[in-house]
């Protein structure tokens, strides 16, 4: 009788449809193995961002993983290393350390992965590292996030198969100052974590050249209206400092050219990649000229591993005209961990110790250089100093101006800061 | 000094945004007394629906027409089948609407991706002129700037000299009283809703052609719009007009006095205003 | 009249028994949940803890909805604020545990304060977008404020510690201990409610107008729910943190507060109890919904639309008219107290016929 009325059909709603989901949950969970190897399946679980302002994070992850389980007679889904079959379970997230938190808990605690790759993003990534220190069973291989101090925690079972975002501008603080004659910069960058590693590689750097830093404007994720700030720039400045990624950078870039700024940019790492110089947007003005630092090689790269990886990344579905940097550090990554199981022979008894042993002392030629490791399991890597010119059809292309290569990882972790960084 | 009037044009043309926006969100609150959630949708939906026709047809005015039928369509649609019935409901109102942001929100991200669009305009449009006192300035903020008083004016023409203007005057002040004259109150209601949705698409393809249009654009601009119309009082397009220029003016100086608080400056304005005024500047006391 | 009476009292004793069977079952299930489910070492803190820290958040949330009549959408904000006392309590200043969450619940009742200060005075849909916005508000601070919140970095790590006889890293032991803080804090908002000045607010959601002329201080029993409201978010935000172990913007942003709401109104804007599931229903969605489908957010909308639109009952926002009948119903029938917080089959009732009766164009 008391069924009938409406109050009671709100909790039976939600106790029905908490019943499906469990049923499928608990059916989704025992389908997974356990973690510790012997079993004949190895399962790798994918973090990527599909929402918020990294959405495409996902689809870049999927064409590099694309690229590489091809290449060994997979696909996305799945394949095969030395008899042993490799299932890949990926997890979407917003970019935010709460549901990388969920997601990577999920990976390892119900679907059961032995491996977990990703994740995109620097909040994410310090998310993950804390994680990882909890569970010393499960192998992580990390996917782009790139804050310094991700390799610096003692996580034994954390791989890194690039470089940091602080080493990524190595070397270009010095050329900023001494070959294109910057001596006095002002700095514009998005206020957390990674502009602070990458803006502080680039201003160690050029602080310790000789550089002056005219002043730091820190805004929020999101800022779209450059206007006031632009207007900020004092007087006397060489050089403005862009330590913005996709829209923001996009916006400014936008809108410097309609406040008709005349002076040369340097950009952070993600300022002037491929997200950005593909829109719309009419940002030729400003975009020529400016420098930048980065694992992703310019024009006229000769790698001869470089040109077969592009051709195969731009087949995948959903892929951009050129790599981004997303999808060359997720493909590094993920070959870095095929490579390692081929090495382990596919072996993840013993607490994965083969596997980690590879990983560890991986050393091999990717599409951007060679790829050795360090005790902290850090890459060390090449790196390339771009600079942006007009292509001879109109569109924006990087030039590589000068590689460094077997660049190391530095031990400083940079905050926010004001004026050149004491290291 | 002139770094002053610098700074001040940029919150003025900011503010022109902001009320473009606004505007819809005053007269479906003031009128229909419900808080539509889903405002700042309409103006990202608005938004990628003028990218879509411009880079299409070539033609800018023609996307944001365009983009303003589509989305009052749509707004009316959503008015008559999932609000109507709720009208007396405000909280029920604005949380449905809430459900259809995130359904929204979901269904662009799907459709239009992650990476920003900007709506394409003329190349001629895309450069700086020469200000006296300020020196080069960005001609697009100024059109945008031309542009919302030339819709703020015919808004407030539009409500003080039409007929239907008075009867929205007359719902605001007390809707059951007009609906007791006879006026066909569902009517103007969907009209009104209609119109709000329609000007917030305006508003997302004259702000999307200054400011990127991505996830995350709906959620800023509805707090903003809602802002604005708190500031102002609700009901009123001149309310809309002095909200949104405070809002742009504390805005932009906050970011020159304290630049690492400026948004919480901003709304911290709303929380003053609220505190000492509760119906806003212009707005009027019988409409709390 | 006495047939009246007696068929009435019948149905309320079987409807009072009835629901009190229900909850005993619920409590009885979430006891013997670390043993039924087949990985524990997921379920337990991944779905159980985490609907609980959610629930009793959003209980907050429903208590001042169906006391005080005012839908705030500070909850998530105020239980974040008690995460970063606890935070900064524990990781900046090393203090011990004890001293830590007793600063987490101190500051996030004190916020809670000032955000009744501030907003009390407003009605419901201008305090809805006044706790909004000073939702946003903290987060653009905390976002930035390197010095008090280590602003994106937030703060990290936050243990759950070893009291020696009950020790909480053993994830069996902190459910239960979260369980029992869950029914503890719902226990104390029924409580509350029945108490006089329970009763009170009720008259105040009902009509300030007349509590006024009684000589009732509107304003300050609504600064006193509101605070009261907020010590029971802040217990959440404690729970919230030592899950989590670390605290970040990303606890106070838009989507965290629109989690609350969700999760309140799919388990029933109305109901104390219902939150839990609410809150089951939430966390199995950002769960599992990616397994079936990319478009997992607008599922949650879906839902979230089709509860607004058919679950008329329990929303006390549903309108005056409705709680006038409940009111009339309740002078007919003063065989039951006032203010009786077993408000369920009334409403239900009084929803029907509202709506059949034509009460919506």
């Amino acid at each position: 009788m008391k069924l009938r009325n409406k109050k009671g059909w709100v909790p039976a709603v939600a106790v029905g449809t908490t019943l499906i989901l469990a049923l499928s949950g608990c059916s989704a969970g025992t389908s997974g193995g356990t973690s510790g190897g012997g079993k004949d399946t190895i399962k790798i679980g994918v973090l990527a961002t599909s929402e918020g302002n990294l959405a495409f994070g996902m689809d870049e992850a999927k064409a590099a993983i694309g690229v590489a389980m091809q290449a060994i007679g997979g696909t996305i889904d799945g394949g095969e290393i030395n008899g042993k079959k490799i299932e890949l379970v990926y997890a979407g997230t917003d970019g935010t350390s709460g549901t990388a938190q969920t997601q990577v808990k999920k990976l390892v605690e119900n679907d059961g992965v032995d491996i977990v790759f990703g994740p995109v993003s620097g909040d994410e990534g310090e998310a993950v590292v804390q994680y990882a220190l909890t569970v010393p069973e499960v192998t992580f291989v990390n996917g782009s996030a790139s804050p310094v101090a991700m390799t610096l925690q003692g996580a034994t079972n954390f791989f890194r198969f690039h470089g940091d975002s602080a080493m990524w501008m190595g070397g270009l603080g010095e050329y900023a100052y001494k070959t294109k004659g910057y001596k006095k910069i002002y700095s514009i960058a998005e206020d957390y974590s990674f502009p602070y590693d990458n803006a502080g590689g680039f201003f160690s750097g050029y602080c310790a050249a000789g550089g002056q830093v005219t002043g730091n404007s820190w805004v929020p994720v999101g800022t779209t209206d450059y206007g006031t700030i632009i207007s900020q720039i004092p007087a006397g400045t060489d050089a403005v400092y862009v330590g913005l990624g996709g829209a923001d950078a996009a916006s400014f870039l936008s809108q410097a050219v309609t406040a008709g700024i005349k002076l040369p940019l340097v950009g952070g790492s993600i300022a002037v990649d491929t997200t950005a110089l593909s829109g719309d947007a009419n940002i030729k003005a400003v975009a020529v000229g400016t420098i930048t630092g980065g694992p992703v090689p310019g024009v006229g790269y000769k790698n001869p591993m470089w040109q077969p990886f592009v051709d195969a990344y731009v087949k995948q579905p959903k892929a951009f005209p050129s790599p981004s940097i997303f999808s060359i550090l997720y493909y590094n990554s993920f070959e870095s961990l095929i490579l390692g199981l081929q090495q382990a022979k596919g072996d993840l008894s013993n607490k994965q110790s083969a596997l980690r042993d590879a990983l560890g002392g991986l050393s091999w030629d990717s599409p951007t250089g060679r790829i050795s490791m360090d005790s902290n399991r850090q890459a060390i890597v090449d790196n390339f100093l771009i600079e942006v010119q007009a292509a001879a059809d109109g569109s924006l292309e990087q030039k590589t101006v000068s590689e460094a290569t077997a660049v190391k990882q530095g031990t400083t972790v940079y905050d926010r800061f004001e004026g050149c960084p004491k290291s | 000094m002139d770094q002053f009037l610098l700074v001040a044009l940029n919150g003025l043309t900011l503010a022109a945004v902001y009320f473009l926006v606004a505007s819809g969100l005053t007269l479906i609150f003031g009128l229909m007394r419900v808080i539509t959630m889903a405002h700042g949708t309409s103006y990202l939906l608005g938004g990628y629906i003028g990218y879509v026709i411009a880079k299409g047809t070539g033609n800018w005015l023609l996307g944001a027409l365009g983009a303003a039928v589509v989305v009052g369509l749509l707004g009316l649609l959503i008015h008559q089948v999932l609000i109507r019935r709720f009208q007396d409901d405000d909280m029920r109102v604005a949380l449905i609407t809430l459900g259809v942001s995130l359904i929204g929100t979901d269904v662009m991200l799907a459709t239009f991706g992650g990476t920003a669009t900007q709506v394409p305009i003329p190349k001629s449009v895309q450069v700086g002129v020469d200000l006296p006192l300020v020196g080069q300035y960005p001609l697009i903020r100024l059109l945008i700037l031309a542009v919302a008083v030339v819709v703020g004016v015919a808004l407030t023409l539009f409500i003080n000299r039409t007929r239907f203007g008075s009867i929205v005057r007359a719902g605001v002040d007390d809707s059951q009283m007009t609906a007791a004259t006879g006026v066909n109150v569902r009517i103007v209601f969907g009209l009104i809703f209609l119109l709000g949705s329609a000007l917030a698409a305006f508003a997302g393809v004259v702000g999307g052609s200054l400011f990127p249009l991505l996830p995350g654009q709906d959620g800023t601009f509805l707090l903003f719009s809602l802002v604005v119309v708190i500031v102002g009082g609700m009901g009123s397009v001149p309310g809309a007009a002095m909200g949104a220029v405070l809002v742009g003016l504390v805005s932009q100086f906050a970011l020159v006095l304290a630049p690492t608080y400026a948004l919480v400056l901003t709304f911290a304005l709303m929380v003053i205003v609220l505190a000492i005024r509760p119906q806003g500047i212009l707005g009027k006391v019988s409409a709390l | 009249m006495t047939q009246q009476v007696d068929r009435v009292s019948t149905s309320k004793s079987l409807w009072a028994r009835y629901s009190w069977i229900g909850w005993v079952i619920v409590v009885g299930i979430a006891v013997a949940f670390p043993f039924v489910v087949d990985r524990p070492r997921f379920w337990l803190p991944n779905i159980g803890v985490r609907s609980l820290w959610l629930g009793i958040i959003a209980m907050s949330l429903v208590f001042l909805n169906r006391y005080v009549g005012l839908l705030s959408l500070a909850q998530a904000t105020i239980a974040g604020i008690s995460a970063y006392g606890v935070g900064y309590a524990m990781v900046t200043m090393g203090l011990g545990f004890f001293v830590a969450v007793a600063t987490g619940i101190v500051a996030g009742t004190v916020a809670g304060f000032l955000v009744a200060l501030i907003a009390a005075r407003t009605k419901a849909i201008y305090f809805l977008m006044i706790t909004l916005a000073l939702g946003q508000v903290f987060y653009s601070y905390a976002s930035q404020a390197i010095e008090v919140t280590n602003a994106r970095r937030g703060l990290a790590p936050i243990k759950k510690p070893d009291l020696g006889f009950v020790n909480l890293n053993d994830i069996t032991t902190f459910y239960f201990f979260v369980l029992a803080l869950a029914v503890l804090c719902y226990l104390l908002c029924r409580y509350v409610a029945a108490t006089s000045f329970g009763l009170a607010l009720q008259g105040i959601r009902d009509s300030p107008e007349r509590m006024a002329a009684l000589g009732y201080r509107v304003n300050r029993y609504r600064i006193g729910a509101i605070t009261f409201a907020a010590f029971i978010a802040s217990i959440g935000g404690v729970v919230l943190v030592l899950d989590r172990a670390q605290v970040d913007p990303d606890v106070v942003s838009l989507g965290s507060t629109l989690d609350i709401l969700v999760v309140a109104v799919i388990g029933g804007i109305g109901s104390l109890g219902g939150v839990f599931l609410g809150a089951l229903v939430l966390t199995f969605l950002d769960n599992f919904a990616q397994d079936f489908t990319d478009r997992y957010q607008s599922l949650t909308g879906v839902v979230f639309i089709i509860v607004l639109l058919f679950a008329p009952a329990g929303i006390a926002g549903i309108g005056k008219q409705v709680k006038r009948v409940i009111d009339r119903r309740r002078k007919e029938l003063s065989f039951f107290s006032v203010g009786d917080p077993q408000q369920e089959p009334p409403a239900a009732q009084s929803a029907e016929e509202a709506i059949t009766k034509g009460k919506q164009q």
